[in-house]
Formats: structure tokens, C-alpha cells, sequence
């Protein structure tokens, strides 16, 4: 007993003294650095939408008010459909546009590699700015 | 400095004042240095997981509830950040050997550090705990020098509390031998 209180002891000054390791001068000022970096990535991570819920609500009721002025005001047999000539409109039935329309292979397979192209970096620069903290 | 308990700069910085954390970064930076240096035994190593562990414990600080102390959820994550970082570089631990202890040792291996300066008795200690295993070295830095209890070091090391007063029984006795085969050339070669 009396030696496993000496070795007790004994362990307990030499790790004493041994004490312990300092790292460096600007370590706390490093970590609150980075920790001020992390907070921006926080926030520039909450991504803004384009248009705001106020913004999507003041949409909501232009439609709505639209859908009902239509409905209730008798727009079609209003006077200013009679006024209209709408016979040139009969002229574009005669363009077959669609069938006429031709692509050429290299034309159609640049959309596409275009399309493709774009759908990548869309998502590369999404993942590319996740990740990248950007400065102020 | 550091008169205010954990939980008051915790709840500063969860309230938005950032700065607050600095305080607890500043009380336990040395200590959480010095696990992580005992365990990778790279400065540079141990100061970027010490960075690390810190950022990390700021980014969690919501998930602490308080169950454990402040400082063993931070020695914890120190541990395990700084053993990953051995496990991904796959460095080896060959922790050594227990040589036959005689109750004699203590005082040879006391008196023999008595006889040496205060920085060569210092590097022989660290030579001596470095041959520790990195969880001896945990165990028993956190203990003797920072004082934690038996139950708060079994949360940390994830290990039984009986376990953890086993390691330091053998802990001690292993520093002991370890010390006495790295005093006795050094005192020979002072001869």
C-alpha cells in the first residue's frame, strides 16, 4: 500500500512538472478567425430566394384578382373583341411552321451539348460556392 | 478571467456574442493542445486538430446539453479528432512494454531524475509518456494533471470507470519501468 503511494505520487509530480504544451501566440485568434468564417459560411449557405414570400404572396393576388376580373366581367362578349380584326391571324395557319422547321445534326447536337453543359456548371458552381467561403 | 462558470459564456456565445467563446478558447486551449500533441506528437498537427476541435465544439455548441461537463465534451472530441487523424494517416502505435516492476524502482528512478536539470528531466518524462499508448497518455495526463475524475475520463475514453482505474494502476508502474530504462543510460553516460 505504502508503495502504490509512492508510485502514486510519484506519477502525479513528475506529470506535474512535466505540465503543459503551449501552442502558439495567435492560436485563439485563429480559431475565432476561422470561427468567424464558419459563421459567414452559415449564413451565405441560407440561401435567399429570388422572389420573397412578400413578393410571392403580391403575385398570388395580381392572378387571383386578374382570374376573377375575367370571369366576372363578360370579357368575351365586351365590345372591344367586335372592334378587333382578327382575320390576319388565319394567315400564320397557312405556314406550316413546325413541319418546315429543320435542324441541321452538328446544330441540334450543339443544343444539346450546350444544354448539358450548362445543367453541369449549374450545379459545379452550386457546389463549387458551398463550399468556397466567399470573402465579405 | 475565468471566474464565471462555462455554462455563462456558453449561453453568451449561443446568444449571439461570439467573443465569449474566446474565453473558453483561452481556458482550455492548453489543454486540449496538449492531448492532441500526445497523441499525434506533431506540433503542427496538434495545433491545426486543437483549431479544429474548437470551430467544431463552436458549430455543436447548440447540440451541448450539459449532461457532462464543458470540458469533457471538449477533451472527448479533442481524443477522437485527434486519433482520427493517427487512424487516416495509418500510423502505427507500438506502445511499450511492461518491463518486471520492483517496488525499489520508485525511489532509483526518483532519485535519478533528481540528479538531472530541470529541462533534461523534462524531456526524459515526455520521452517516457510518448511511450505510452495515446489512450495511457490521455488517461493519465488528464488525471494527474488536469484532475478529472475517474468518471469523467471513462466518458471521455468511452471506457468503464473500473477499466479506467485498471489503466491507471498499470499506467503508473508502466511509466515507472519506461523511466527507469530511458534514466539509467543517461545517468550512466553523466558518470
Amino acid at each position: 500500500m505504502k508503495t502504490e503511494n509512492n508510485i502514486e505520487g510519484f506519477t502525479k509530480s513528475i506529470i506535474k512538472e512535466v505540465g503543459l504544451e503551449t501552442p502558439s501566440t495567435d492560436f485563439v485568434s485563429n480559431v475565432m478567425k476561422a470561427i468567424d468564417v464558419e459563421n459567414k459560411k452559415v449564413v451565405y449557405l441560407n440561401y435567399q430566394p429570388l422572389i420573397s414570400n412578400f413578393g410571392w404572396f403580391v403575385i398570388t393576388l395580381l392572378l387571383m384578382g386578374m382570374s376573377i376580373f375575367i370571369s366576372l366581367s363578360n370579357f368575351q362578349s365586351s365590345e372591344i373583341f367586335l372592334i378587333l380584326d382578327s382575320s390576319y391571324l388565319n394567315k400564320f395557319n397557312e405556314i406550316d411552321f413546325i413541319n418546315n422547321l429543320k435542324f441541321s445534326t452538328t446544330f441540334t447536337f450543339s443544343v444539346l451539348l450546350f444544354a448539358v453543359l450548362v445543367v453541369f456548371q449549374l450545379f459545379a458552381i452550386k457546389h463549387f460556392y458551398a463550399k468556397k467561403v466567399l470573402p465579405n | 478571467m475565468n471566474a464565471k462558470p462555462d455554462e455563462y459564456y456558453i449561453n453568451e456565445t449561443l446568444n449571439g456574442n461570439v467573443n465569449a467563446y474566446a474565453f473558453l478558447v483561452e481556458k482550455y486551449k492548453h489543454m486540449v493542445f496538449t492531448l492532441s500533441l500526445r497523441i499525434v506528437k506533431n506540433r503542427e498537427e496538434a495545433e491545426e486538430i486543437s483549431q479544429d476541435v474548437f470551430v467544431k465544439t463552436y458549430t455543436n455548441l447548440k447540440s451541448f446539453k450539459g449532461d457532462s461537463k464543458f470540458s469533457t465534451w471538449i477533451y472527448k472530441i479533442a481524443y477522437y479528432a485527434s486519433l482520427d487523424v493517427l487512424k487516416k494517416q495509418k500510423r502505427t502505435i507500438y506502445p511499450e512494454n511492461i518491463d518486471i516492476f520492483n517496488e525499489s524502482d520508485v525511489e532509483s528512478v526518483s532519485h535519478g531524475l533528481n540528479f538531472l536539470e530541470l529541462q533534461d528531466r523534462k524531456k526524459i518524462i515526455n520521452t517516457a509518456l510518448l511511450k505510452l499508448s495515446e489512450e495511457e497518455r490521455t488517461i493519465v495526463t488528464l488525471f494527474y494533471y488536469e484532475e478529472v475524475s475517474v468518471k469523467e475520463i471513462s466518458k471521455i475514453v468511452n471506457l468503464s470507470a473500473d477499466n479506467v482505474k485498471i489503466k491507471l494502476y498499470r499506467v503508473r508502474k508502466k511509466l515507472v519501468s519506461i523511466l527507469k530504462n530511458v534514466i539509467e543510460p543517461n545517468t550512466i553516460n553523466l558518470l
